[in-house]
């Protein structure tokens, strides 16, 4: 056994998934640890929410591994594997529209509580969920609108929302798929904030297409083209590396 | 032996029957994403025309054409009248309405034509047998409802995949808005696709009318066996619709005939004829359940 | 879902009020045939609030329901048979006519197929789903049917209603508030269901399975628990309206039975428990008033239906509560 704190907390290896001819992730590897914020970046079509889908246990590798906490869960659903700590967020934003805000972080937290068959207490007198689901709003900014109904929101709010819910699981694995998209500058600044203060206490994984967010978050970059890995490294290799330019000048970057 | 080729053929030709039914379902179905039980009164309708037109002296043609006309008319009402409006709501919408569609037709049939089930007699001409297998004549009626059954499908096939028409209708189904910016009156369009599907319901109502009685609430028997059938062939799938026809044809025909003798195998007469009849019933059922446990979107999944 | 508490706490007063007073009323008029049509009417309550949680909360638009409606009426008849003359069941059991026994056992049996409906069926969604539980029922129809050693087509008498002590069931206000009391508890244990944790569960897995799953949650399990419990409820409807009619068929699981229930369900509104107990008074009164004009009301039951599915959004709850169209919209102006 090596020493445990040189690992990373989680960890893909040489994950493969291919439709048809097509491949889709080509021998990916990838390490997440915690305190850091690992970007996966890459033009239109590289492949990167499948990846994130495959880390997530949505779709299953063709072949691979990914390890959390030192256990292979490459064959864990997604439901245990965010059970576990794995928590990810959508691209295209998923939350629930007639659920109120609370209500949205709430079904959140009753995750991590287990006791998801008690048919007879009302959900909402239950001191427990309400104080942590009171606590995530606050921290993500979205305290004033407990009690709007989710589908109302703005568009940048849907997203802390989101946030908000990976948070709610109590997570060690934060996978994020383009968080900010959709957003504008101000909003985009406000959730890359909100990204800094979380950073120490998670493993996160960012998937994202605004350069000027990545390079100011990311500790780790890795590029992705035809669902390959071309470079990882940090924000000044990855800067002046030359495949990723043409890579991008290519997509008209 | 000879038996049993007779069999099948039978089975052959309610699979055709089937087919009809449900590649005008599932046409509708994969088009506009509208679940129609009203299907069956579709069915029901061309039966009703057809022996009526017939049993007035119209000649066999004729009343095949009017039961087939009636239908394609009564389905692009329905779909100008009601089914427009749905298109858009949920499928719990869709068939509640229908529903109430089926409550109307079928009381409205007993009304015309009284509670008394009507017969139909195969024309003249096509009321002998022909003996193809060599010691086995088989009517000639059935075996025209099977070719009538294998042209009309393939038709069907060639004018969804190879023409315009064809892939003006794959691509409404696609993106309604992209095709409808083209210049194709869309709406036009479906109220003749409904007219189609509805058309395609009354000629199987006309053909499977001489084996069984005209009557209310013959058409809903026969829609949830095309709701069988398209279950099992996976939805909006023409190739899965042909599968699953076959299959459940096949299935209740042979499994009627041969399923009380099997039981007599193990179980003394009396009781396997019984147990044989009521297992047979519940064969193709059971046979959905088998499928869909392994897989759960049926035999030709599409995806999606 | 949250909107409006008082007037839906209305709405549901005014309605067991409302069925209180029948029998006073039908004496009062000297027609008893009232308290037998509106008994029927709080039967199929209780099975349409039961599918009120599948459909309204869960998603899960079953067109099988009269599967569990007739599974449990066919366990009170056939139990009922064996008891009444003595013969074996199952295991030298000869039956039971207790409704302590008997009702519960419907329940557990309808609960039963449910999971094994459920398991299959659960694993598609939409019209899928639509289908293949209506074709279920139908598996089951004709297993009632070619059931011949209890009357196959013709069907079952119940010879005698089940007993509960100290309580006359033959007598017809007694049967009636017992079925009374049991849409009450049926409705009152849902309510607090579709309220507590496992409620928020499956109301989750209706607006987004998806994002269920990325919470950690097994939507199956929770959704087939949902289906059970419906299934259940379904039952016991089942064995109540074998007693009520002291006759069951398999016409109690004809596909057309599935298709009331759910028209029940929507025309009292979807989604709010009270509102199918609203749709089966009016589904019911409407029958009867529309045989009175002619034999052939379903001409005009259809398109109504249609009419109130095209135009009429929200059911009679919905309407009752002043929201109607506008719900759907702008759900959020408490906040």
């Amino acid at each position: 056994m090596d020493n445990a704190q040189d690992r990373p907390v989680f960890e893909a290896r040489n994950l493969y998934k291919s439709y048809g001819g097509l491949r889709a992730t080509d021998d990916l590897s990838i390490q997440l640890e915690v305190g850091k914020i690992h970007a996966l970046i890459g033009p239109n079509g590289a492949g990167k929410t499948t990846a994130l889908s495959q880390l997530s246990g949505e779709l299953r590798p063709d072949g691979g591994q990914v390890w959390f906490d030192g256990q292979d869960i490459t064959r864990f659903s997604m439901p245990k594997r965010a059970r576990m700590g794995v928590a990810r967020s959508f691209q295209i934003t998923a939350i629930f529209d007639d659920f109120t805000v609370a209500e949205n972080v709430a079904v959140a937290v009753q995750s991590r509580t287990r006791h998801h068959f008690s048919f007879w207490r009302a959900v909402t007198r239950d001191v427990q969920i309400n104080k942590r689901t009171a606590a995530l709003l606050d921290q993500v900014g979205l305290a004033g609108f407990a009690s709007r109904r989710a589908a109302d929101l703005a568009h940048g709010q849907k997203r802390q929302l989101e946030i908000a819910m990976a948070l709610a699981l109590d997570p060690k694995v934060l996978l994020l798929d383009e968080p900010m998209a959709g957003m504008g500058p101000t909003e985009s600044n406000q959730l890359a904030e909100l990204l800094e203060r979380l950073k120490p206490d998670f493993a996160i994984l960012l998937v994202e297409h605004d350069m000027n967010i990545v390079f100011r978050l990311a500790d780790v970059i890795s590029v992705l083209v035809n669902g390959a890995m071309i470079a990882s490294g940090s924000v000044d290799q990855i800067r002046e590396n030359e495949d990723v330019q043409k890579a991008y000048l290519a997509e008209g970057y | 032996m000879l038996l049993f080729l007779e069999q099948l053929l039978n089975g052959l030709q309610f699979g055709v029957t089937l087919l009809l039914m449900a590649s005008g379902l599932t046409l509708i179905f994969g088009i506009m994403n509208l679940i129609n039980l009203a299907h069956g009164s579709l069915f029901m309708v061309g039966a009703y025309v057809g022996a009526t037109a017939i049993a007035h002296g119209s000649g066999f043609f004729l009343g095949l054409l009017a039961g087939v006309g009636a239908a394609a008319i009564t389905g692009m009402v329905m779909e100008f009248v009601i089914m427009r409006r749905l298109y858009r709501r949920d499928h719990l919408d869709q068939v509640l309405a229908t529903f109430g569609l089926i409550l109307f037709f079928n009381e409205m049939v007993s009304i015309v034509w009284g509670r008394q089930p009507i017969a139909m007699d195969p024309p003249a001409f096509l009321s002998g047998t022909v003996e193809f297998i060599p010691g086995a004549p088989y009517p000639a009626f059935r075996l025209a409802v099977i070719a009538t059954g294998i042209l009309v499908t393939g038709f069907l096939y060639f004018l969804v995949m190879k023409t315009r028409i064809g892939m003006w209708i794959r691509a409404g189904a696609s993106n309604r808005e992209m095709i409808g910016a083209l210049g194709v009156n869309i709406s036009l369009l479906y109220t003749l696709l409904f007219g189609f599907g509805a058309a395609l319901a009354g000629l199987a109502g006309v053909m499977a009318a001489p084996f069984s009685a005209v009557q209310s609430g013959m058409g809903e028997n026969i829609l949830i066996l095309t709701f069988v059938v398209i279950v099992i062939g996976g939805i909006g799938s023409i190739r899965g619709a042909v599968a699953g026809a076959l299959l459940i044809g096949l299935t209740d025909t042979l499994g009627r005939v041969y399923i009380p003798d099997l039981m007599r195998l193990w179980l003394p007469p009396s009781v396997a004829d019984g147990a044989g009849a009521s297992l047979a019933s519940m064969m193709i059922y059971i046979l959905m359940a088998v499928v869909l446990a392994f897989r759960p979107r049926g035999l030709f999944q599409t995806h999606g | 879902m949250v909107k409006n508490i008082s007037r839906k706490s209305w709405s549901t007063i005014t309605i067991f009020v409302v069925l209180a007073l029948v029998p006073p009323v039908a004496h009062a008029f000297d027609n008893s045939f009232l308290i037998t049509m509106f008994n029927r009417a709080v039967i199929y309550a209780v099975a349409a609030v039961g599918l009120d949680l599948i459909i309204g909360f869960g998603g899960m638009v079953s067109f099988g329901h009269a599967a569990f409606f007739g599974i449990g009426a066919y366990t009170a008849g056939i139990l009922g048979t064996h008891a009444f003359d003595g013969s074996d069941f199952i295991f030298g059991w000869t039956g039971s006519n207790d409704a302590f026994v008997v009702w519960p056992l419907a329940m557990l049996v309808a609960a039963f197929f449910g999971l094994i409906i459920g398991l299959i069926s659960l694993r598609t969604s939409g019209v899928y789903f639509i289908m293949i539980t209506l074709a279920f029922a139908q598996l089951f129809y004709f297993f009632f049917v070619s059931l011949s050693q209890y009357g196959g087509e013709d069907g079952l008498s119940l010879w005698d209603r089940n007993a509960i002590p100290g309580l006359d069931l033959y007598d017809r206000n007694t049967f009636y508030y017992l079925c009374c009391a049991i849409l009450l508890a049926v409705w009152f244990l849902l309510s607090r269901l579709v309220g507590s944790r496992f409620g928020r569960v499956i109301i989750g897995c209706k607006q987004n399975e998806r994002r269920m799953r990325a919470l950690g949650y097994d939507p199956l399990l929770y959704k087939l628990t949902a289906f059970c419990i419906s299934a259940a409820i379904g039952g016991l409807a089942g064995a109540l309206i074998a007693n009520h009619s002291e006759f069951v068929s398999p016409g109690l699981l004809h596909w057309s039975r599935s298709g009331e229930l759910m028209v029940i369900v929507i025309l009292g509104g979807l989604g709010t428990l009270v509102g199918p107990i609203y749709g089966a008074l009016a589904l019911f009164l409407m029958e009867e008033s529309l045989v009175s004009f002619t034999e052939h009301w379903q001409v005009i039951l259809g398109p109504v239906l249609i009419l109130v599915v095209v135009f009429f959004r929200g059911g009679i709850v919905g309407f009752l509560s002043g929201a109607g169209k506008a719900t759907v919209k702008s759900g959020g102006d408490h906040g």
